[in-house]
C-alpha cells in the first residue's frame, strides 16, 4: 500500500483519457500517465488504468475543479476525492490548478487566472495549505494558460508561484506550453519566469500543443506540441533536472505513430535520450 | 524563525491566513468576471472588453470538448453540491 517514493525519475509521460486508453497502454517507453480526477471514479477504476498500474507505471491524479485560486475554501468533498483516487491509484503525488474555476454557483467549466496580487496569493496559499492537510500525499500545482490578465497584477507569474513554495512548501508542475501562451498572450517572458521560479519545487514538466488564431494563443491541447514550446522544455532542462514531462493531448488525436513520434520529440528536447 | 509554536515547520514561512475581508474582496472580483465571461455582464473595470470576449468563446469552445461529457460541471450555473463517484 505504500506509495511509491518521489520523485523519482519519472521519464516522459502521456496525459491518459478514455478515448484514448488503448493507445496509451500500447504505447513505448511511458515512464508515467496523468488522469484527469474529476473523470474517474476511485471505485470503480477504468481497466486501463488497473492494467497500467499493475505493469508499475505511476498513475498520477489531475484535479482540474478545486478552484484553489478561488476566493472560497477548497470544498471538502472534492479533496476527499482527489485524495481517494491517489490512495486508489497508490499515486505518489496529486495536483491541480493555481486556478479559480467558480464564484459561488458560477462555474467557468474552466481554468480562469487569479489575479497576481498579494491579496490573491494570500488566499491561494491559505487553500493550498487546506488541501494539503486534507490529502494523504503531497500537493503539487500548476501554473495555467491564461487569455486574460487583471488590471490589478502586481507580480510576474514566476515570483507569484515563487512565493505560493515559499509559503507552503508546495510541489509545482510547471507547464511550459502555458508559458508560451502567456507569453502571446499577456507579454510575461518565460525565460523570466523561469528565473523568479524555484526550477526545485518542480516535480514534473506538461507541455501541450495549441494554435495561434488572430494574435491570441489557444491552449487547445488538440495540435502538435509547436517548436515555441519544445525550445522553453530545452531551456528549462539546461537550467535544471526536471523528474518527468508529461504531454497532455485532449481531443483531435493524431495516428499512434504521429503521437509516438511527439512523445521521442519531447523525450529528446528534455534530453532523456531516445528510447 | 521565533517562537516554539513556529519551530514545527522550519521550511515554510507561517504567514497569517487571509482576512474575511480579503476573501470577501476576491471573492466580489472574481464573480464580476466570470458573470461577463458566461453570464455577459459589463467588463468589470480595467479589463479590455475585446480579449474578455476571445475568452468567453474559448471557455465556451472547451466546454464543447468530448472530455466534458464526463465532467460533473453540466451548466453555467450550478448551484448544486459536487457529488463523488457516479
Amino acid at each position: 500500500m505504500a506509495a511509491e517514493s518521489f520523485p523519482g525519475r519519472l521519464g516522459v509521460g502521456l496525459g491518459w483519457r478514455p478515448e484514448i486508453d488503448l493507445t496509451v497502454e500500447r504505447m513505448p517507453g511511458l515512464g508515467f500517465v496523468e488522469v484527469v480526477a474529476e473523470h474517474i471514479s476511485p471505485l470503480h477504476l477504468p481497466p486501463s488504468l488497473v492494467a497500467l498500474r499493475a505493469r508499475g507505471l505511476p498513475v498520477l491524479p489531475h484535479g482540474v475543479s478545486l478552484s484553489l485560486g478561488g476566493a472560497e475554501r477548497p470544498d471538502a468533498a472534492r479533496l476527499a476525492h482527489l485524495g481517494a483516487c491517489a490512495q486508489a491509484l497508490h499515486a505518489p503525488l496529486v495536483s491541480d490548478h493555481a486556478a479559480f474555476v467558480r464564484s459561488g454557483d458560477l462555474e467557468a467549466g474552466h481554468l480562469l487566472p487569479v489575479p497576481r496580487t498579494y491579496d490573491a496569493l494570500s488566499v491561494l496559499a491559505a487553500n493550498v495549505r487546506i488541501a494539503q492537510a486534507s490529502l494523504p500525499v503531497p500537493l503539487a500545482v500548476e501554473n495555467v494558460a491564461a487569455l486574460i490578465g487583471w488590471p490589478e497584477d502586481e507580480l510576474t507569474d514566476g515570483q507569484f508561484l515563487a512565493e505560493l513554495v515559499e509559503r507552503t512548501g508546495v510541489r509545482l508542475i510547471l507547464d511550459v506550453a502555458n508559458l508560451h501562451t502567456n507569453s502571446v498572450n499577456l507579454g510575461l517572458d518565460p525565460l523570466r519566469a523561469m528565473d523568479d521560479l524555484p526550477l526545485e519545487a518542480i516535480a514534473y514538466v506538461h507541455v501541450a500543443g495549441g494554435v495561434l488564431r488572430d494574435g491570441v494563443w489557444h491552449d487547445t491541447h488538440r495540435h502538435a506540441v509547436p517548436t515555441q514550446v519544445l525550445d522553453l522544455l530545452r531551456e528549462l532542462v539546461h537550467r535544471t533536472d526536471p523528474p518527468g514531462v508529461l504531454l497532455e493531448r485532449d481531443g483531435d488525436y493524431p495516428s499512434d505513430a504521429e503521437l509516438a513520434d511527439e512523445l521521442s520529440a519531447i523525450r529528446v528536447a528534455a534530453g532523456f535520450g531516445a528510447a | 524563525m521565533r517562537g516554539g509554536d513556529l519551530s514545527t515547520d522550519d521550511v515554510v514561512s507561517r504567514l497569517p491566513d487571509p482576512t474575511e475581508e480579503v476573501r470577501l474582496r476576491l471573492a466580489a472580483a472574481q464573480r464580476a468576471l466570470l458573470a461577463a465571461l458566461v453570464e455577459g455582464g459589463p467588463a468589470p473595470e480595467g479589463h479590455d472588453a475585446q480579449r474578455l470576449r476571445v475568452q468567453a468563446a474559448a471557455l465556451a469552445a472547451k466546454r464543447a470538448l468530448p472530455a466534458h461529457r464526463h465532467a460533473p460541471v453540466t451548466s453555467w450555473r450550478s448551484g448544486r453540491r459536487w457529488r463523488v463517484g457516479r
